[in-house]
């Protein structure tokens, strides 16, 4: 796998952990590409590749995440959220595009360790044991959070009532 | 406790995510920043030999040269030296013209010229002192 390709993967886990339209997410891909590319010599297969880099991703991260909390905390910061736009919307005129901007707007007010483990299993389709193994936790609490997250999802997706899906 | 206790989101919920996909361009532009900003530096082993051999080679040019026998002077063009003077011409002084030089007065001629005896490092012999 050419380094290129390899930062791509990097590109695309770090992108289903956060959301592309984070604003720390081009410093969290660089910083996780830094790690994965310092730990290459170190990966022996015993997993997939792309759950090892989950794995460097998401303990990138949650240490970002903790670093800059304890940042805000110690020169108070007020970085003012994004404005919504809580404009409704109609699913028929919005496009693909602008539709999954506001569903990874949704997904972002999930906490990071809920939003990772419903993604990771919803999305990427992995189980609660490779979820475990990423996220270095037992899977009762994978469980715990994969169960939480889908519950804060729907509250929040109630409260976008122009983003309420067709059930198939 | 499983997660089936809260169920999934439709997949249209998600399959509208797996859509959109990555845009090329963006992972090629961070990828050049990666590959801008990703340092290469020399192993700090080798980088601490090159310090202890200069620092050792530093100190031996000094110490020889501050030693009084000044060979290491004498690869420097700054003084003649013997070694480097042997297959060049003698050095003389520049003779001045008879029409550059100045008119010197003559010396004054007292009495016919003696030559003064050639100085000799011996102490002059001193005649033994009479003692009654």
């Amino acid at each position: 796998m050419s380094e290129r390709e390899l930062f791509g993967l990097v590109y695309r886990c770090m992108g289903t952990l956060v959301t592309r339209g984070d604003r720390d997410f081009e410093d969290l891909v660089q910083a996780a590409a830094t790690e994965v590319w310092r730990a290459r010599e170190s990966f022996q297969g015993r997993s997939e590749l792309p759950s090892w880099i989950y794995g460097v991703c998401y303990r990138v991260l949650l240490n970002h995440r903790r670093f800059w909390r304890r940042f805000q905390l110690r020169f108070d910061i007020g970085l003012a959220d994004e404005p919504t736009s809580d404009v409704p919307h109609s699913l028929d005129l919005l496009d693909e595009r602008e539709r999954a901007e506001m569903l990874r707007e949704v997904l972002r007010r999930l906490s990071d360790k809920h939003r990772a483990v419903v993604v990771l299993h919803d999305l990427e389709g992995f189980d609660v044991d490779d979820i475990a193994g990423i996220v270095g936790a037992n899977t009762l609490t994978v469980r715990s959070r994969l169960r939480d997250g889908r519950r804060q999802l729907r509250r929040l997706l109630k409260l976008r009532p122009s983003l309420v899906w067709k059930e198939a | 406790m499983t997660n089936e206790d809260e169920p999934s989101l439709p997949q249209s919920f998600w399959s509208t995510l797996r859509r959109d996909d990555t845009n090329e361009r963006d992972i090629d532009r961070g990828f050049f920043r990666f590959t801008m900003s990703r340092s290469l530096p020399r192993p700090p082993a080798r980088v601490i030999h090159y310090l202890v051999f200069g620092f050792v080679a530093g100190v031996a040019a000094v110490s020889a040269a501050a030693s009084g026998r000044y060979w290491l002077l004498r690869w420097l063009p700054l003084v003649p030296h013997e070694s480097r003077a042997s297959s060049a011409d003698p050095w003389k002084h520049q003779a001045a013209t008879a029409e550059d030089a100045p008119a010197l007065p003559s010396p004054p001629v007292r009495g016919p010229a003696v030559a003064k005896p050639f100085p000799s490092n011996t102490p002059p012999v001193t005649p033994p002192a009479v003692t009654r």
